[in-house]
């Protein structure tokens, strides 16, 4: 009764082995035709993308205040990758503003709980 | 109580750390060039509030003989909500100008062999901490060796001076980004070929072929 539990275990335990076969690469010509079209399919998403993102900027930055006048030569002046890179990030991206004196204690306290990462709440202070 | 040791500990670990990190800053001004330079000729536009992005443009833009003001410029690059302007604006508004936006190069010698070379730096300082991180934009117009001090048209400020482990802590903090508006077709000191083809392809890219052909055409004489 034990030799058959033992040879019944084993004859599963080489099933269990034999379900996880390797994984085996499929490779083989494409048609150029295929080739061409893939590449085409990449132009296509980037294009789109770089629509989106222009609109998005376009949205952006009327809402951001800027005259709707200024908006359009303003977007037309950025490169696609600009616009792309800047969708979306026009809240977090440095705005050079003014010349500006902390000094003192309270900076020191700022500059150490930012190299801390304590400060990173503060990213949305008006 | 001890919150109060751990954070003394920590101020003056800080302090310490901000004496050794720099060093002896000669090797920042590079080893070979002039001790001293003041680009006196640089204009100067005392900037109104929130207007560094506009007052430093339009420094650099005239100082490559582009008839403009800060006031032209704000229309152009001044973000009302934001209270300031974007870097990639500045670019923007430079080809706008015909000009050329090159970006440099994010090391401490570049900005120091373009002064020597006669151009004024348009960089982004972090003058300030977490919720004022004092983003601020300057023209680097001179430096001096001996002093250790860098000059800058800043703010209202037509020659400030500030000792260079100041400025490149603050320009280091706000993430080195430093731009020349140059001449289509002048090639910068360190001229990086990938960086200026870039520069001229974005020039292309927005529809100014004229002088993106002028860039083109110096960098394939290089």
């Amino acid at each position: 009764m034990i030799f058959f539990r033992r040879f019944i275990a084993s004859i599963l335990c080489m099933t269990v082995l034999n379900l996880s076969s390797p994984l085996v690469a499929q490779a083989g010509v494409i048609g150029t035709l295929q080739a061409v079209e893939s590449q085409h399919r990449t132009a296509d998403l980037a294009t789109v993308n770089s629509a989106l993102a222009r609109d998005q900027v376009r949205a952006q930055l009327g809402a951001m205040g800027v005259d709707a006048t200024q908006v359009d030569s303003r977007v037309a002046a950025m490169t696609d990758a600009e616009l792309r890179s800047l969708a979306g990030e026009i809240e977090n991206l440095p705005a050079g503003a003014d010349a500006l004196a902390v000094i003192g204690i309270v900076f020191l306290v700022l500059l150490i709980l930012e190299a801390v990462g304590v400060l990173d709440i503060f990213k949305s202070f008006p | 109580m001890k919150f109060a040791a751990q954070a003394a500990c920590a101020i003056g670990w800080l302090w310490l750390a901000g004496c050794t990190a720099s060093g002896p800053r000669q090797e920042a001004f590079g080893e070979t060039g002039p001790g001293q330079v003041e680009l006196e000729a640089t204009p100067f536009f005392p900037q109104s509030e929130y207007q560094c992005g506009p007052a430093a443009l339009a420094t650099v833009l005239a100082a490559g003989a582009v008839d403009v003001t800060p006031d032209e410029l704000v229309p152009e690059v001044y973000l009302p909500a934001r209270r300031g302007s974007l870097q990639v604006e500045l670019v923007a508004a430079t080809r706008a100008r015909g000009r050329l936006p090159y970006v440099l190069a994010p090391r401490d010698d570049v900005l120091f062999d373009e002064l020597a070379a006669g151009r004024p730096v348009l960089v982004l300082q972090k003058l300030g901490a977490g919720p004022w991180p004092g983003w601020h934009y300057a023209v680097l117009v001179g430096y001096d060796r001996e002093r250790q001090s860098v000059l800058l048209r800043s703010g209202t400020t037509r020659r400030l001076e500030m000792s260079v482990r100041r400025f490149l802590w603050s320009w280091q903090r706000g993430g080195r980004w430093a731009m020349l508006a140059l001449e289509p077709g002048e090639l910068p000191a360190g001229a990086e070929m990938d960086r200026y083809v870039d520069a001229a392809a974005g020039l292309e890219a927005v529809g100014r072929l004229d002088e993106a052909t002028r860039a083109y055409r110096s960098a394939s004489l290089r």
